[in-house]
């Protein structure tokens, strides 16, 4: 893949995150965290930076970065969509849900992006809101009670939004 | 058992004056289901509409923590009167405001009702849902505003620690603790005092509390909703368990899922630390402690103690041969005491009010051996198929079929139940034959599932228990950490003959390796995830053989769900032909006139379900 966003990385989000765990390296995954929810992903950049910085090496930063859920070497949509697969979600068709969502947006694997990268479909497991099972989440806002049909009006929706602005 | 005034569901402001001189308390539920579900516009309108009538004096409106009535949200609890309305909107609000607050009747279309009809507003204690549980964890529910440590305090917060550090040595706390009977709320069912006793007495400076707030049991919410509504019965647990061991540092590992709850409890701890109940010589008695958050990053193995300390410090989540116990070595390999989040909440009322108070509720005798009974309550999470999803909490020693039934309300749609699932991925399902089984820690170990965390799926008749064991082994799959073979490459392998079996691709000797495997998997893991992992596989064999059977025998799901066995139909009678299947399929698979019967192509079909989901008729059926 090619490296974007290479020098953005080299800006102050990084210093700053660094900064704010007291450049400590058992902090490495709340640091991890923080470039996740600002770059979307973890960048090859980011990684190798707080390897050198944080004097940990690169090996362990990418075990880390590939072991949690939370992280994701490829950059997300701008709005992501999680497709709750708990347990409740998926008795009331949430894995359905994601199968049919993801071809709907020609979407190959979790965790991928559209082609213009607006969307990123990935399932999530259990957001603790079994109540309103089944459940989406599309750029952090929950949707309870939904369906297929819903989830993609939803984006229709987005998608126009983005076009006109 | 009869309800003493402390516990019984919503005593609390029924007759007492409503605080601030208003005349009425309207109390929002802000927990993450009914904020889904626009509580907070619901507020924002009342507020408008309040304002608008020249009430704000009258008329005090405010949030609380979870109600545990979640299917029916959003909620709102009207004092004085106790009376409960679900489902609000803000187009509610005008209609609500002009009959409960101006004319002093309830808006009957948004009162909680009583199947059967009564025709009268019931009291929350009269609601099914609410009348057979009993409140220790949750006694704050709803009752409190979560964000207010005042509100906390008022209902006897924080004298529990008083009392430890003012009137008790640590030994006397944990001997408390061990008469109590309470054992670990996290799913492992360890006496918690015995627990706190070996950190104690382990050699090794500082010492460390824990709190293992990361949730991931799939299907369960009872950590979230306890920290959202009563975030200080936590902390104040853990800085008793911090007086009892000699630790000064609590930390609290929490889901990255659940902002709400990391933000509620922040300002928790940010809150008691003011009011100088956290933090440096606490109640002047020479005793410090101070909380701290970790969040998790996603990872279901971070549950087991030695990945989760792993976590903490900054490593991959991998859990460590169970030998060497984490209370002896565990955060830096100092002793650590963890326990989970409904576990310390659970500590304050203890100390208050006594072993010996608390080993009244629940099942067995612990005055010997603390192993030999479940005593107090238990949350659980009750979702699935049942009307009334929630958090509920019940004594131990209650009947699955009152859960269900009782306070669950039964199952929706006039399905027939088939199963509920407990203890998530590590549990098991327990079918109708044992409904009248009491729940606690070794009935439910007893018949193959387990307590764990207090998940408690409801299946009907349309959950195929094959799939049900497919889907807890996928998802065990991606959350084994990988470092013994037995997990990462047997249950892969179990993957592979589940899959045939829901493909119609199996013979009865796959069922045999299955069960040859599952055991050899649950025998030669390394920590409890790889122990465990097996069970929905066994459970289900044990009690739905026969739907194994008719997979890989006649090639037939008979709860209709397994792709390649199935085929989509329409019924003819009870098509009126409304296109709308027609207009969503992705297939074009669907065709019909016009306001006549339609059919599927089943050469098109990719069998996506979405017609089955817009049918207005229910006239999409499965074979």
């Amino acid at each position: 893949m090619k490296q974007p966003l290479a020098n953005q990385v080299y800006d102050t989000p990084l210093d700053e995150i660094m900064d704010r765990w007291k450049r400590d390296s058992s902090y490495l995954i709340e640091m991890l965290q923080d470039v996740q929810e600002h770059y979307r992903h973890i960048p090859e950049e980011a990684a190798r930076r707080l390897s050198e910085e944080l004097d940990v090496p690169l090996n362990r930063v990418f075990h880390i970065a590939t072991f949690y859920k939370g992280f994701t070497l490829e950059p997300r949509g701008k709005y992501p969509i999680a497709v709750c697969t708990g347990t409740a979600c998926h008795v009331k068709g949430g894995s359905r849900i994601l199968e049919n969502v993801m071809r709907e947006l020609g979407v190959e694997r979790e965790g991928q992006a559209t082609q213009d990268l607006l969307f990123s479909v990935e399932s999530v497991r259990c957001l603790g809101c079994c109540g309103l099972a089944p459940v989406v989440t599309v750029a952090g806002e929950v949707h309870g009670d939904t369906s297929t049909v819903k989830t993609l009006k939803i984006v229709e929706e987005l998608r126009k939004h983005a076009q006109s602005s | 058992m009869s309800a003493t005034p402390h516990d019984t569901v919503g005593r609390d402001t029924t007759g007492d004056a409503i605080p601030g001189g208003y005349r009425i308390h309207m109390m929002l539920c802000a927990g993450t289901d009914c904020a889904g579900r626009g509580s907070y516009r619901v507020k924002e309108a009342l507020e408008r509409e309040i304002t608008r009538h020249g009430l704000s004096h009258e008329v005090a409106i405010g949030m609380s923590g979870c109600r545990g009535h979640c299917g029916q949200g959003p909620v709102m609890v009207v004092n004085p009167g106790e009376i409960v309305y679900q489902g609000l909107s803000e187009h509610d609000v005008p209609r609500l405001v002009q009959e409960h607050v101006l004319q002093g009747r309830p808006l009957q279309e948004r009162v909680h009702t009583l199947p059967p009809q009564t025709g009268t507003v019931p009291l929350i204690s009269e609601i099914g849902f609410f009348g057979k549980q009993r409140l220790l964890v949750l006694r704050n529910r709803g009752i409190i505003d979560p964000e207010v440590i005042d509100d906390y305090i008022v209902r006897d917060g924080y004298r529990a620690l008083s009392t430890a550090l003012s009137t008790m040595t640590p030994e006397e706390v944990i001997q408390e603790l061990i008469a109590s009977g309470l054992r670990g709320r996290g799913g492992g069912g360890f006496p918690t005092g015995i627990k706190w006793k070996t950190c104690r007495e382990a050699p090794g400076h500082p010492k460390y509390i824990v709190c293992n707030a990361d949730e991931g049991d799939p299907g369960a919410y009872m950590d979230r909703t306890i920290i959202e509504c009563d975030p200080h019965a936590v902390l104040e647990g853990m800085a008793i368990a911090g007086y009892a061991i000699g630790a000064r540092k609590g930390y609290v590992y929490i889901r990255n899922e659940y902002p709400l709850a990391r933000e509620c409890l922040e300002k928790a701890i940010a809150d008691a630390r003011e009011y100088g109940l956290l933090g440096e010589n606490i109640f002047d008695r020479g005793f410090d402690f101070e909380v701290s958050i970790h969040r998790g990053a996603g990872a279901f193995v971070c549950g087991e103690s030695s990945a989760l300390m792993a976590s903490m410090e900054g490593r991959p989540g991998e859990p460590r041969a169970k030998y060497i116990h984490t209370v002896e070595h565990g955060l830096w390999d100092r002793p650590t005491n963890l326990n989970n989040v409904e576990t310390y909440a659970n500590v304050p009322p203890i100390i208050l009010r006594g072993a010996q108070w608390f080993t009244s509720i629940g099942t067995g005798d612990v005055s010997e051996n603390p192993w030999g009974g479940s005593k107090g309550t238990k949350v659980f999470s009750l979702v699935g198929k049942v009307h009334n999803t929630g958090l509920v909490e019940v004594p131990m020693g209650i009947t699955l079929r009152e859960i269900v039934f009782d306070i669950g309300g039964g199952i929706p749609k006039g399905k027939k139940f088939k199963a509920v699932q407990t203890g998530g991925p590590s549990g098991g399902v327990i079918p109708e034959e044992l409904l009248d089984l009491p729940v606690d820690f070794d009935q439910l170990t007893r018949v193959g599932s387990m307590m764990g965390s207090g998940g408690m799926i409801v299946m009907d008749e349309t959950d195929c228990m094959v799939d049900i064991a497919r889907y807890f082994i996928d998802f065990l799959i991606g959350e084994s950490c990988g470092k013994c073979l037995p997990c990462r490459e047997g249950l892969t392998q179990i993957s592979t003959l589940l899959n045939d079996i829901c493909n119609g691709e199996a013979d009865e000797h796959t069922i045999t390796l299955l069960e040859e495997l599952s055991n050899t998997v649950k025998e030669c893991s390394l920590c409890a995830l790889g122990g465990s992992a097996p069970n929905p596989v066994l459970s289900t064999l044990r009690y739905f053989r026969d739907e194994y059977e008719a997979h890989v025998r006649e090639k037939r799901c008979p709860a209709g769900v397994c792709k390649a066995l199935i085929t989509y139909s329409i019924d003819p009678a009870r098509c009126t032909g409304c296109t709308l299947c027609a207009r969503n399929c992705p297939q074009d698979a669907i065709s019909g006139e016009n306001k006549k019967p339609h059919s599927i192509a089943v050469d098109l079909c990719i069998k996506c379900g979405i017609c089955r989901d817009v049918c207005p008729h229910d006239a999409v059926i499965v074979h």
